[in-house]
């Protein structure tokens, strides 16, 4: 989940009025966020399909909405302007840009600033690849401004926390942020870049600014701002979000022509809502003028009786679909006021066969004084093979593992219990344990059943797999089996219609120290998979 | 107890040592009576736990020769041999005394500090100097004259002694002290009364009450030796189910008592499943690297074609993207129970004349469902570091409810009846909070007060976009809907057994599975909850929730 950092009193001043602690709480909960801390707060933010939410101004923008200080669509105006930018770029082809003049920045702001550019960029703009987001000191700036490709080679600037020129190369080999981000250039023959009618280089997207025009200090008064990229439902949110965020801080909007058309582009979206889709989603019976206040209280402007027309704000981009609509609606309404009723389905409740099973099998083992255990599915290299003295043999193993003790997914639950056994050697003895878990063969899914007791022989196993077996009318048959894990003539293999189904043994004093056991193990595992049909069968004669 | 009961109560060995008490000696009572030093301490314990006598265990402490006492009784301490080295050279440098001294570094450390103490020597620049006298010098130490004369009793030490023993306990294993255990016996009162009491008459009393004298029936008309009820036994551990599994077991019951059908799940699942049939574009965050564990070299079968251009025709048309069919394939370890919901939703052939039977033609859509209540409880895994607060595979309970016109007022219906019967809360405590899941719209989260932690996450929910639930069920009917709903288990079993590290959930630790509770949904929270954890908003997010994936856009 996303989370921003911010002073509580620089939040309270963009709402524009004193909240305490469980007033704001109540607040932010219409822009699905919690926060933490005392002045220097945390907010989290639960939509991470919201841009607008990454920054504070459009979190207290949804906030003074739900408190009723403003209510409806906010309206940006644009001032129109003669600056252009040429665009040709085939690279990162393209591009969007506005002017905010005005601004006071102060220390909190311009931290606030960054802090969203990187939110927007790392979270939305998919670590700058879709989104790359510059802002620049606007009076630097000689228009029009040109956004081409040029040679690597050829690009010649000094980049920002940097004194000497650079190469576009030279940038991605040595700056750092060239360092963190050229993959995202560097299979491209020429490179974006950004400069204006003198020369003056403003940035080589997705890079780096300049140091001359791409830096942001107290002192500067007008910006200009572009995002970069290749499909604009990714950049035009980023654009809007931040320069809707300058203008809440008093900026004025300026626009800017790109090749041909005006940007930003801040008009609203329309959208027609039935009435009958909202109640019967939420299961109330609200009035169309109902509707339309709880609309307004959420930032939308609203008409109509039947059929609604929404007015959709341009900072809000995640609108898929009536339902993004309606959740507002209903969070405007506030969730704890809606009245909750039964949903009539009839049903039939009942577990899986495979725990019924299982339970059926734990409740007669604990009888037999067994602790049940639990242990996980994935594991180690090491407990599967190095230590049951087997070669490694194909199993699922995960390409990302975070931890070489849980790599590998275990077919079989014998080494899960062996290494659980090495684990508690100071405990009481005897230990008698069992778990019932899955393995994983050949990429499917089989639950099995094993048994361990210590110290004890094969005998007392044989005896627990008998007396299971009894209670379930199972008829087997057992047959002599070698295994590496167990002593040469005691171990068997449990055979029944015709397949087999599980081994009993003792356990080879090879693989007891190789886990570290000092004590005679004798075990039982079983197959459980090939039982449910059987098992089912035989319910209601057996338990 | 009347003196009689309390005589029928003696057992064989009790009765034995009875007349050999007044010796007061242990020693003695053994030798007389002939038992063993065990067994006669275990009947002296029973007839003290009878109140018939009192046992004093007097302890006198001793001290010895410990092991380097008894070496250096043999070649001097430490001190002496540096001295005697010194006496020889008046002078020398450090390096060249130890070496030459054959002290160990501590030994010649403890030297160099007990003769400075005694002002015998002095350091100058890196040289030890003897400044002691020759009568000093041939002078036995306090410590030395102690060693020759243990062992001692430590109360009856001279002053001189006690100096000297004040300064070799601290050095290492030079004196040890032993704590002597005599056992001085008295008889109580009753204890002197039932000495004088006949106890030939009980000797016939039956101790062990065998078949034989049941079946020949010699026990009539006579007396059964009387048992101490009270006396401690040995503890016992029966067979037990896992705790954490008890308790999950629990939850099923209430689900199913509330007509959830159980579903059940694969570890193995395809991203078509969890996420592109989840409405979750393929360009999303949460589909990178880091979020899911990926399996290596295998890929999924899609399943059937009318399903998966579905998929692809509601990605491309609503997120705007070129959907790819690889993508989809690629295999992950089940990372949320949301992807067997999707599963069973695609397979269910859903009618609304499922059970309305006109004849033979519609025998198909008779057949069909047309709503039900479906839930999991799912292993599923992240690649998470394991500490107290994270396991990298966890459980979920999870679970969805289909049917015509269901709302989300019956959604939170649905989830305040969890919040009651499984998290056992009271209605006032239950609050609902706007959320952000990719697959459901609305979206809500479910918190409960708890008495010390506060507000605590309990469960997310929604109601699946049409989205999902148009290409899944093949319906295109909006009334049609899914409530789909996930409970935070694993949080919840921690706050109900008492346990504050995640890891205990599947514990390793055999005596820790031995003695811990097992706990049912309607046990109260358990208290043992740390100060820091009380405050601390992360412990209320460990193992947050993961019935949705909520990074990235």
């Amino acid at each position: 989940m996303p989370t921003i950092e911010a002073k509580k009193s620089d939040l309270l001043k963009l709402i524009g009025k004193k909240l305490s602690n469980a007033e704001l709480e109540l607040a932010l909960s219409y822009a699905k966020s919690e926060f933490e801390g005392a002045e220097e707060i945390k907010i989290e933010i639960a939509d991470v399909n919201r841009p607008d939410l990454l920054s504070i101004e459009g979190i207290a923008r949804q906030c003074k909405l739900g408190l009723g200080l403003i209510s409806g669509l906010q309206e940006y105006k644009i001032k129109k302007t003669n600056l252009k930018i040429k665009a040709k770029s085939k690279t990162r082809p393209l591009i969007v840009a506005a002017v905010v003049k005005n601004l006071k920045f102060d220390n909190e702001s311009i931290k606030q600033i960054v802090q969203l550019q990187e939110k927007l960029c790392e979270i939305f703009g998919r670590k700058r690849k879709e989104a790359a987001l510059g802002i620049y000191d606007f009076d630097r700036i000689k228009w029009p401004v040109k956004y081409e490709d040029k040679e690597p080679e050829k690009i010649k600037f000094i980049p920002l926390e940097s004194s000497q020129e650079m190469t576009g190369k030279e940038i991605l080999q040595k700056h750092p942020t060239g360092i963190a981000y050229k993959h995202l250039l560097e299979n491209e023959k020429k490179y974006p870049l950004l400069y204006d009618s003198k020369g003056n280089v403003l940035s080589m997207p997705p890079i780096i600014n300049s140091n001359y025009t791409g830096k942001i200090t107290q002192a500067t008064k007008n910006v200009f701002i572009e995002v970069t990229g290749y499909n604009y439902r990714f950049i035009v949110p980023v654009l809007n979000t931040l320069v809707t965020a300058l203008a809440d801080r008093g900026g004025k909007i300026e626009a800017v022509k790109i090749n041909n058309f005006e940007s930003p582009n801040l008009n609203s979206s329309k959208y027609s809502l039935a009435i009958e889709e909202v109640n019967s989603v939420l299961g109330l019976e609200l009035t169309p003028n109902q509707i339309i206040s709880l609309l307004k209280k959420y930032g939308y402007n609203a008409s109509g009786s039947e059929k609604i027309k929404i007015e959709i704000p341009a900072y809000r981009q995640d609108i898929l679909d009536s339902r993004d609509i309606i959740e507002d609606i209903t969070i405007a309404y506030e969730y704890n006021k809606i009245k909750t009723t039964k949903p009539q389905v009839t049903s039939e409740g009942s577990e899986s066969k495979e725990v019924e099973l299982s339970r059926k099998i734990s409740d007669l083992l604990v009888g037999l004084e067994f602790q049940e255990i639990a242990t996980p599915n994935l594991t180690s290299k090491e407990i599967l093979f190095e230590k049951m003295n087997k070669k490694p043999q194909e199993t699922i193993e995960v390409e990302n593992p975070v931890s070489e003790l849980y790599c590998v997914l275990r077919p079989e639950l014998l080494s899960s219990i062996l290494n659980f056994l090495s684990k508690n050697k100071t405990a009481n003895y005897p230990q008698k344990i069992f778990e019932i878990g899955n393995t994983i063969e050949n990429t499917k899914d089989k639950l099995k059943l094993c048994i361990a007791s210590t110290p004890s022989n094969f005998t007392e196993l044989k005896q627990t797999f008998d007396y299971l077996a009894r209670m379930f009318a199972l008829k087997y048959k057992l047959e002599e089996d070698e295994k590496e894990e167990f002593i040469e003539g005691r171990c068997a293999k449990i055979i029944f219609d015709g397949k087999k189904i599980g081994n009993i043994g003792e356990i080879s004093p090879k693989i007891l120290s190789k886990f570290n056991l000092e004590f005679p193990v004798s075990v039982l595992e079983l197959d459980l998979e090939n039982l449910f049909d059987f098992l089912a069968d035989q319910k209601p004669q057996n338990l | 107890m009347e003196i009689q009961e309390l005589i029928e109560s003696l057992n064989p060995d009790e009765r034995a040592i009875l007349p050999y008490l007044k010796e007061k000696n242990l020693k003695e009572i053994v030798k007389k009576s002939g038992l063993d030093e065990t067994r006669v301490m275990r009947a002296l314990q029973f007839l003290s736990n009878k109140n018939i006598i009192t046992i004093k265990t007097t302890g006198k402490k001793t001290i010895d020769l410990g092991d380097n006492g008894v070496v250096y009784l043999k070649n001097g301490l430490p001190e002496r041999r540096l001295l005697d080295l010194l006496a020889e050279n008046q002078s020398l440098e450090l390096e060249t005394a130890k070496k030459e001294s054959k002290l160990s570094e501590n030994e010649f450390k403890a030297a160099i500090g007990v003769l400075k103490e005694k002002a015998m020597i002095s350091l100058e620049k890196g040289k030890i100097n003897l400044t002691a006298k020759k009568e000093e010098i041939m002078k036995k130490s306090l410590e030395e004259q102690l060693l020759e004369v243990l062992p001692l009793e430590l109360e009856n030490l001279k002053p001189e002694q006690k100096l000297a023993f004040e300064n070799l306990k601290e050095r290492k294993k030079i004196i040890e002290i032993k704590q002597s255990k005599d056992v001085e016996i008295e008889l109580t009162e009753l204890g002197r009364k039932i000495e004088k009491e006949d106890l030939s008459k009980i000797k016939d009393m039956i101790e062990t009450l065998t078949s034989e004298i049941i079946k020949k029936e010699t026990w009539k008309g006579k007396k059964f030796r009387r048992y101490d009820i009270k006396s401690k036994v040995p503890e016992i551990y029966g067979g037990k189910r896992q705790p954490y599994y008890y308790f999950l077991q629990e939850v099923r019951k209430k689900l199913v008592e509330m007509g959830f059908k159980e579903m059940t799940s694969s570890t193995l699942v395809s991203e078509f499943w969890n996420f592109d049939a989840l409405f979750q574009p393929q360009f999303h965050a949460a589909r990178d690297w880091s979020d899911t564990y990926r399996v290596k070299g295998i890929k999924a079968e899609l399943p059937d074609k009318k399903l998966v251009l579905a998929v692809k025709k509601i990605h491309e048309e609503k997120w705007k993207y070129k959907w790819q069919e690889e993508k989809a394939k690629q295999i992950i370890l089940i990372p949320q129970g949301t992807a067997i919901s999707s599963q069973t939703l695609s397979s269910l052939k859903i009618s609304d004349k499922a059970g309305n039977f006109d004849g033979p033609e519609n025998l198909k859509d008779f057949l069909g469902e047309k709503e039900g209540k479906w839930f999991a409880i799912a292993r599923t895994y992240r690649p998470d570091v394991v500490d107290a607060k994270h396991l990298s595979e966890f459980n979920q309970v999870e679970g969805i409810i289909l049917g015509k016109n269901l709302n989300f007022s019956n959604l939170l219906h649905v989830l305040k009846m969890f919040a009651i019967k499984i998290a056992n809360a009271k209605e006032e405590n239950i609050r609902f909070r706007p959320s952000y899941f990719p697959f459901t719209e609305p979206s809500v989260e479910m918190d409960i007060k708890h008495e010390k932690l506060g507000w605590i996450e309990i469960g997310g929910a929604g109601i699946f976009r049409k989205e999902v639930t148009e290409p899944l069920t093949g319906i295109k009917d909006s009334n049609l809907r899914v409530l789909a709903w996930g409970l935070g288990i694993d949080r919840l079993a921690m706050l109900k057994l008492g346990i504050n590290d995640i890891r205990e959930l599947f514990s390793s630790n055999l005596e820790f599975l031995r003695l811990q509770k097992l706990s049912t949904v309607s046990d109260s929270f358990r208290n043992e909850i740390p100060e820091s954890a009380r405050k601390s908003k992360d412990f209320r997010h460990a193992q947050k929730q993961k019935f949705l994936t909520k990074e990235g856009i």
